[in-house]
């Protein structure tokens, strides 16, 4: 008989033990195969930030449970998302949406199709193709004749993504917006504003060390802008899917000032609750504070709605909303669910983009 | 001797970010590129801000008063040194935007400016 060293022995008697492992793995994948299992997510009728709050949030998170948890083992899921049941959505509720099927797309690498559009509420449909929907899921949607825009409606731009500042891009979208809005001027701080939120975003919104619920795609961001001739104001939106502001403020340079600034106002409720509160100190804070360094972003972010009437700048970041009007109003109100990132819209009445410029 | 740096024609029309990592018009390049040699030299220059789409706070703080935080320079000599332009509506917010990020900049190293 063959003598063997003992390193070599152990050495086969390693490979052997893998072999059966190997083994007994591939016969218990014939007795239970994969199975699969199809999730079926009805979003909020009214998909709407403003309007129902709730029950859009509500209805995201379950699509995100649905499409970004992890399965258990020897299960997969497929996720059928049905837009039949959505009968108005708003703009931010269809960019949030799309960044979220956007993530999706990216991080699962899932091949995406549309089911039933003919059963989508044309408007509906139309926002959202003009959004640029579809085209996330590589689907060319023809147009019907019911489809042509009727001089109301709202007129939407394709959304425009990133991971990195690309101001030549933000600015294209203000820039596309003159064309269709013929009435509406692009002025500087509406660039400053959408730079600074996107830099925000890249720098602070999706900090390494956060517990993430879902995977983020990092530094990402999403904005689109629309024009709605009946209210005669543009509105430009950026979002992003990162912790939220009250989650990055322990992180700034100007946390010290926002606490004090905090510690003046009193508060609803516990300190980690108030969501709305320290997204205005820090708002207050940048606006007030003359020291250099960072912390200056959240200034430009309000600057293009100072002193403009029927200006509005919404902040909807973490569980807090943050509504301030041209002429110094500033409206709070917090929710138990968080939005899963953070949401700027700027509205600017048309005609008036270039007064109040000026502060 | 007084140079002119317009920013929208010799550097971008699209300013935004602090560093060289944020994009190609981050405020540590143009400060680097164009302001650092005009007060290296001792000349004077008219900055031209007009043309650009517009100047996020990150930009004009990380250009004008990293000057003072880190290139050691003196509030009172980039003040001084720099003349800034701006005729484009709505754009003299940004010279009163620089000149209270210059003044309240504090230096992060010890320099001989």
């Amino acid at each position: 008989m063959k003598r063997i060293s003992p390193i070599y022995a152990i050495k086969i008697s390693r490979r052997a033990i893998r072999s059966w492992q190997k083994n007994l793995e591939r016969k218990r994948t014939k007795r239970c195969p994969i199975k699969w299992i199809e999730k079926r997510v009805i979003l909020s009728e009214n998909f709407n930030f403003s309007a129902n709050y709730i029950e859009t949030v509500q209805s995201l998170q379950e699509f995100k449970r649905a499409t970004l948890s992890k399965p258990k083992s020897r299960v997969r899921h497929k996720v059928y998302i049905d837009l039949a049941s959505v009968k108005d959505i708003s703009i931010a509720g269809a960019l949030v949406l799309a960044a979220e099927i956007d993530r999706w797309r990216r991080l699962k690498r899932a091949s995406l199709k549309p089911r039933d559009t003919e059963n989508w509420d044309p408007i509906v449909k139309r926002t959202l193709t003009s959004l640029g929907f579809f085209d996330l899921l590589g689907v060319r949607i023809e147009r019907s004749a019911n489809d042509d825009f009727n001089g109301k409606e709202v007129v939407v731009l394709p959304m425009v993504t990133d991971a990195r500042l690309d101001g030549e891009m933000l600015y294209r979208i203000g820039e596309h917006l003159e064309v269709v809005a013929g009435v509406f001027r692009q002025d500087p701080t509406i660039y400053a504003a959408l730079t600074e939120a996107a830099y925000n975003s890249t720098l602070h919104a999706y900090p390494t060390d956060h517990n993430y619920e879902f995977q983020p795609l990092w530094k990402r961001w999403w904005a689109t802008a629309c024009w709605s001739p009946q209210e005669s104001a543009v509105r430009f939106m950026i979002y992003d899917q990162g912790v939220g502001i009250p989650a990055t403020l322990p992180r700034s340079q100007k946390w010290e000032r926002i606490r004090e600034y905090i510690s003046k106002v009193p508060l609803i409720g516990g300190f980690s609750n108030d969501a709305s509160a320290m997204i205005e100190a820090a708002i207050e804070v940048s606006r007030t504070s003359r020291d250099g360094g960072h912390g200056k972003g959240l200034k430009d972010v309000v600057a293009p709605v100072t002193g403009l009437e029927g200006g509005r700048v919404r902040i909807l970041s973490g569980r807090g909303c943050y509504l301030c009007y041209g002429d110094g109003t500033i409206e709070k109100s917090d929710s138990d669910l968080h939005i899963g990132g953070t949401l700027i819209e700027w509205t600017i009445p048309t005609g008036h983009a270039e007064v109040g410029v000026e502060s | 001797m007084t140079t002119t740096i317009n920013i929208a024609k010799d550097y971008t029309r699209f300013p935004g970010g602090r560093y060289p990592e944020d994009g190609k018009g981050n405020g540590t390049s143009f400060r680097k590129k164009f302001l650092v040699p005009v007060m290296k030299s001792g000349d004077h220059a008219v900055v031209i801000l007009d043309g650009a789409a517009g100047y996020p706070s990150s930009f004009l703080d990380e250009a004008f008063a990293g000057l003072v935080r880190k290139e050691g320079f003196s509030a009172e000599s980039v003040l001084k040194a720099l003349r800034f332009q701006a005729t484009d509506p709505g754009f003299s917010r940004f010279i009163e935007m620089i000149e209270s990020y210059v003044r309240s900049a504090t230096p992060e190293k010890e320099t001989h400016h």
